[in-house]
């Protein structure tokens, strides 16, 4: 060890002394000590539990939402029954279309692109895979509108689609299971067809919860949208989602009001549509994780309250009985400041190891939480480090009065104590 | 030789109630650097009160008390418990040693207030406990020593800070005649290395060890 500096030594050697003395003295009654921090440890344990939830839930939504883009608004035909159907039929909307997304881009300034999906309903390549693949054929410009990445070969090229190439690329899970096949120049089954493998998408983390609305790149085969009717025939121009990108994030909301107008327009006042503002879905995730936030933390320091009026209990119950000693020390020279200080640390050293107990049965907690019910928790170190400065923070506020009582005792009386 | 302590017209007073009663009554004394002074009178005569203001665990109600000429009327908590840390030791007849802790660790206990903590205080512990005869007892807790082991420790942890006034309130009241005698050697052996040693008896044997005695009556001194 290397050697202190001899103005810093005495000071290091006294602190050290008295953690010493102060360890003893909650020695000498450790199992009261025990039972006295086991509120803290409760506080502090489902305090970091719920962290560490609250935070994998949130991290999960936000990634989620972010890869639906912050600039993106999404128009996604509604799932409807076949008398909803006939109803928009009546009043002459055609349904979701490219057409849509023209009139949208030519009618909204702030619209810088938009790129159309048409989810498949093709039968799938003989694979031996339990899940079956999500097919969606796309518009060239999808990958940049959607912000997915390239590992391997290229995406969808606008020849691809002008020319009906009968191409396809590849979400990273799928293009691994598929060994060779799921590899550029690979050859995929789709209906009656042979797809040429092009490219795979990078791996991409989405969370076991769909509730916002993210689909799972992962899994899925992505073609040309212009070679749709060579694979399956139908109407060329219908579309399941339009991505709009609004050439910054700052326009979304103001821009929302007149892309509601065209599709009304457009769709004659039929609701077979709805429109996702990934932006909204951003704040009400906010809002919820906001309250999420204010109860755990009510929670907590609820627990921390309880836990606090124990210990200060224990404290004030420690000073009678150790009247006698306080008598000695003060006798011995130390001033009402020492054993203030005294007190102090024996209560914050009390809650820290109630807090490090704490931390330690909350982060045991999470990881059997997340272990059977599955759910994404995140451990991070403000979620281990807070409620230790709380705990300590509990102790110092709780551990005043007992500390003010001892520093104001007579000495006199107090080594009468018997 | 200086006067270590002067007392003028001190005086001491408790209000009970609407009553106002006087435990010391105007007392003018001063002992020598290095006197060995018996303070004697029955119970309640105020021995220990004085004991107590001299010590500067109390204060005094009225008058002057100079120690080695300054005066000590007036201090604030942090000067009087600088003063107990620095210049007294006590001993007392319940011999008050924090029964959690070892005999190192109580002897050690004065170094804690002091503003001079430093790397040897292990060796000075042990140092003064060897004086008193108990180097071979460090790890012991005090209910594991006898009553004139115990009080020998209380000697230890009042000589270790090097104080210039030792006060004993009855210190072998709780002992055995052998006990007892031992705890006076000790006593006397501090006395000839300089100490002053004020110490509070009922004991006329005890009394006479020591170079004068004074008398309390009432809170005054006895003619």
């Amino acid at each position: 060890m290397a050697a202190l500096p001899d103005s810093l030594s005495p000071l290091l050697l006294k602190l050290e002394a008295h953690l010493r003395y102060a360890s003893r003295s909650l020695w000498q009654h450790r199992l009261r000590a025990l039972l006295s921090v086991l509120g803290i440890v409760c506080g502090v344990s489902s305090f970091v539990a719920m962290i560490c939830v609250g935070e994998g839930a949130k991290r999960e939504t936000l990634a989620q939402i972010e890869q639906l883009g912050t600039s993106n608004v999404l128009v996604r035909a509604a799932a409807m029954s076949s008398e909803q159907a006939g109803e928009a039929r009546q009043r002459g909307s055609r349904g979701l279309e490219l057409a849509d997304g023209e009139r949208l881009r030519a009618s909204v300034t702030s619209v810088a692109e938009v790129a159309a999906v048409l989810e498949m309903k093709v039968t799938t390549l003989a694979l031996s895979r339990q899940t079956v693949p999500q097919i969606l054929a796309v518009t060239p410009n999808f990958g940049s509108v959607q912000g997915l990445d390239i590992a391997v070969g290229r995406f969808i090229a606008e020849a691809d689609s002008t020319e009906r190439n009968l191409v396809c690329v590849l979400g990273h899970g799928l293009a691994l299971s598929l060994g060779t096949a799921g590899r550029p120049g690979g050859l995929l089954r789709l209906h009656n067809s042979l797809c040429k493998v092009v490219g795979v998408l990078h791996e991409r983390k989405t969370g076991k919860s769909s509730a916002i609305a993210a689909r799972d790149f992962d899994n899925t085969v992505l073609v040309p949208l212009g070679a749709v009717g060579a694979l399956a025939g139908g109407r060329p121009d219908a579309v399941s989602e339009l991505v709009l990108r609004l050439a910054a994030a700052k326009e979304v909301l103001p821009a929302l009001p007149l892309i509601r107008r065209v599709l009304e327009v457009n769709h004659r006042g039929a609701d077979d549509y709805s429109i996702i503002v990934p932006q909204e879905l951003l704040r009400q995730a906010q809002r919820t994780q906001a309250t999420f936030d204010a109860v755990l933390g009510s929670v907590a320091a609820i627990s921390l309250l309880v836990g606090g009026i124990g210990i200060m209990n224990v404290m004030l119950a420690s000073v009678m009985e150790r009247r006698r000693e306080i008598g000695i020390r003060r006798a011995v020279g130390a001033t009402q400041r020492h054993i203030t200080a005294q007190f102090m640390t024996e209560t914050v050293l009390l809650t820290s190891v109630g807090g490090v107990l704490g931390i330690a049965v909350g982060v045991l907690g999470t990881l059997m939480l997340g272990t059977v019910t599955g759910w994404v928790t995140a451990i991070s170190a403000w979620a281990l480090l807070l409620p230790l400065l709380m705990s300590a923070l509990t102790g110092l506020f709780f551990g005043l009065y007992p500390a003010l009582q001892a520093a104001r005792l007579d000495p006199i009386a107090a080594l009468r104590y018997e | 030789m200086a006067a270590l302590i002067e007392v003028e017209r001190l005086a001491k007073s408790y209000r009970r109630g609407a009553q106002e009663l006087e435990i010391l009554r105007d007392l003018d004394f001063r002992v020598a650097q290095g006197e060995f002074v018996a303070l004697m009178g029955a119970s309640g005569s105020g021995k220990s009160t004085l004991l107590n203001i001299l010590g500067c665990l109390d204060r005094h109600s009225s008058g002057r008390y100079l120690f080695a000429g300054r005066d000590m009327s007036g201090l604030g908590d942090e000067a009087l418990s600088l003063f107990r840390s620095r210049e007294v030791g006590f001993i007392f007849q319940g011999f008050n040693l924090v029964s959690q802790f070892s005999v190192l660790e109580n002897v050690e206990l004065p170094f804690l207030y002091a503003p001079d903590y430093c790397a040897d205080v292990r060796a000075r512990c042990i140092d003064a406990l060897g004086r008193v005869g108990l180097a071979a007892r460090l790890e012991h807790k005090p209910s594991e020593l006898s009553g004139g082991e115990m009080q020998r420790v209380a000697i230890a942890r009042a000589i270790v800070m090097l104080p210039r006034l030792i006060l004993a309130d009855e210190p072998t009241g709780n002992l055995d005649s052998v006990s007892g005698g031992q705890i006076l050697d000790i006593l006397d052996e501090l006395n000839r290395n300089g100490a002053t040693i004020l110490i509070v008896t009922h004991d006329v044997g005890v009394a006479a060890r020591a170079s004068r005695q004074m008398r309390l009556e009432d809170g005054r001194f006895a003619r």
